[in-house]
């Protein structure tokens, strides 16, 4: 039996690293014990056997996929998701102010065009930032008794898209659905009589309209439904537009271009935050 | 391949890059999880395991021996899977190794000609498992510094850095595993042809 000592002498001998005075007298012990010799060569064989094992073939390639590495980015969502929602919250509350210092302008003389694409924003938002937005569809809304549910599940308007990008958000939508119930209706009017009015990039009326008392609104609709039934359906809805623009015929305040700014400032910012929590 | 450039890519989040790298690499990382693990599908696991932490983790590869830096990160793979197996053992019966025996080893045995190399001898099935049957029966610190010694060829700094250890530590693992695989393996090396075994002796 080899002592210890001597198997790591033996065993850093064959590897070479042994100092030149120890290797000396190894090799000096080597030549007058065959003891030891045996065991060399035992550990010089048991070496050249795990040498000669083959290198296998990997069954498969290793390279990572771009759905790995996504998941392996997640914990970096899980921090951008706070960061946006918060975010969200700040600019939702900033449009809010901005649209309430906005209030005095005279908007209401200027009716309320196509607002029900602002729902989906608004949706959005809901998910994003529940509180926030509920306390924006409270200082928004004007309570109507409208079947709300009805409204959004008749008309194929984007309030129901809005519904299926946030399924965790019920109960805010149920808050907001009342604010939804009487702009979806004159969108519905609005879609039946013309091309779906891409009134996305028009935030700020679809804004004013949820802000509009309900009375107001429901003129609004009224006059769009009377219309809808007299003029012709081949009519854009940026004649619509024209036509309000024809009645109000000045130039754009500074406050309007901040509100337009920051709605899509709010919307683009939900989306990113909706983005980030699916990514959790 | 440059490599510190793919690593540096890498670093930048460059798949492509690091997949360059994955490529380069895969054989040597599948072979030591082969080794380590004992069984195909344990090793693919570990290896792929293994290049998702490094992918996760190239930010903190800071110079040094690449290589070494990620087969530590590979070695840790494996020792996760094993102390995963050791919780749910029913799953590692199917993976153990036997011995070669029965007839067909037998007769394998018997056909082993007096002029083939250890090489050759080794190429064969039975034998490369009873050579990994003894790797498996080795403590995991002793049988990841032969398997990097013996089988890969790695140098003793290398190792040290791959496993995290000194080098006198290295050392004398690399000492008591190869003793246990002497032992292990002795049935296996009385197999091999006469002639080698007297080279091998003259040669000592």
């Amino acid at each position: 039996m080899t002592p210890p000592q001597d198997l790591d002498r033996l065993s850093a001998y064959l590897d070479n690293t042994l100092s030149p005075a120890d290797r000396a007298r190894l090799e000096a012990r080597l030549a007058r014990e065959p003891e030891l010799r045996a065991a060399l060569n035992d550990l010089r064989v048991t070496v050249r056997l795990l040498r000669a094992l083959p290198t296998l073939k990997p069954p498969r390639s290793f390279t990572l996929t771009a759905a790995q590495v996504e998941a392996v980015r997640r914990p970096r969502g899980l921090q951008l998701f706070p960061a946006l929602r918060l975010a969200t919250a700040l600019a939702t509350l900033l449009f809010v102010a901005v649209l309430a210092a906005d209030f005095g302008g005279g908007w209401l003389s200027r009716g309320a065009p196509a607002p029900a694409p602002q729902l989906q924003s608004l949706a959005v938002e809901a998910t994003a930032a529940p509180t926030l937005a509920v306390q924006q569809e409270a200082a928004l809304a004007p309570p109507t008794e409208a079947p709300a549910g009805a409204a959004a599940a008749e008309t194929e308007a984007p309030a129901s898209k809005a519904a299926e990008g946030s399924e965790t958000a019920t109960p805010e939508l149920a808050i907001a659905a009342p604010a939804a119930t009487v702009p979806v209706d004159v969108g519905g009017n609005l879609t039946e009589a013309t091309p779906a009015p891409a009134a996305v990039e028009t935030p700020l009326e679809a804004a004013r309209a949820m802000a509009a008392p309900t009375e107001t609104l429901v003129a609004a609709a009224d006059a769009l439904r009377d219309r809808s039934a007299t003029e012709t359906p081949t009519a854009p809805p940026s004649v619509v537009f024209a036509d309000e623009d024809a009645s109000t015929p000045t130039v754009l305040p500074p406050l309007r271009y901040a509100e337009i700014g920051l709605g899509a400032l709010v919307i683009l910012l939900a989306i990113a935050a909706g983005l980030a929590r699916r990514a959790l | 391949m440059d490599e510190p450039a793919l690593i540096h890519q890498a670093q930048n989040g460059d798949l492509n890059a690091f997949n360059r790298l994955v490529l380069e690499y895969q054989t040597q990382v599948y072979n030591l999880a082969y080794r380590i693990m004992g069984d195909e599908a344990s090793a693919a696991d570990a290896a792929q395991e293994a290049f998702i932490s490094a992918y996760k983790h190239i930010g903190y590869y800071r110079g040094g021996s690449f290589k070494a830096w990620l087969l530590r990160i590979v070695t840790n793979a494996c020792y996760d899977e094993l102390r995963r197996r050791k919780r749910r053992p029913a799953t590692s019966l199917d993976a153990l190794t036997v011995l070669p025996e029965g007839p067909d080893a037998e007769s394998e045995a018997a056909l082993v000609s007096k002029e083939e190399s250890p090489e050759a001898f080794v190429q064969r099935r039975e034998v490369a498992r009873a050579i990994q049957n003894c790797l498996d029966h080795l403590p995991e610190d002793m049988r990841t510094v032969v398997v990097l010694s013996d089988v890969q060829g790695m140098d003793y700094a290398e190792i040290a850095e791959s496993v995290g250890a000194a080098l006198g530590t290295v050392k004398s693992r690399l000492s008591r595993a190869r003793a246990r695989l002497r032992d292990c393996l002795q049935t296996v090396r009385e197999l091999l042809p006469a002639a080698y075994r007297l080279e091998e002796e003259s040669m000592a």
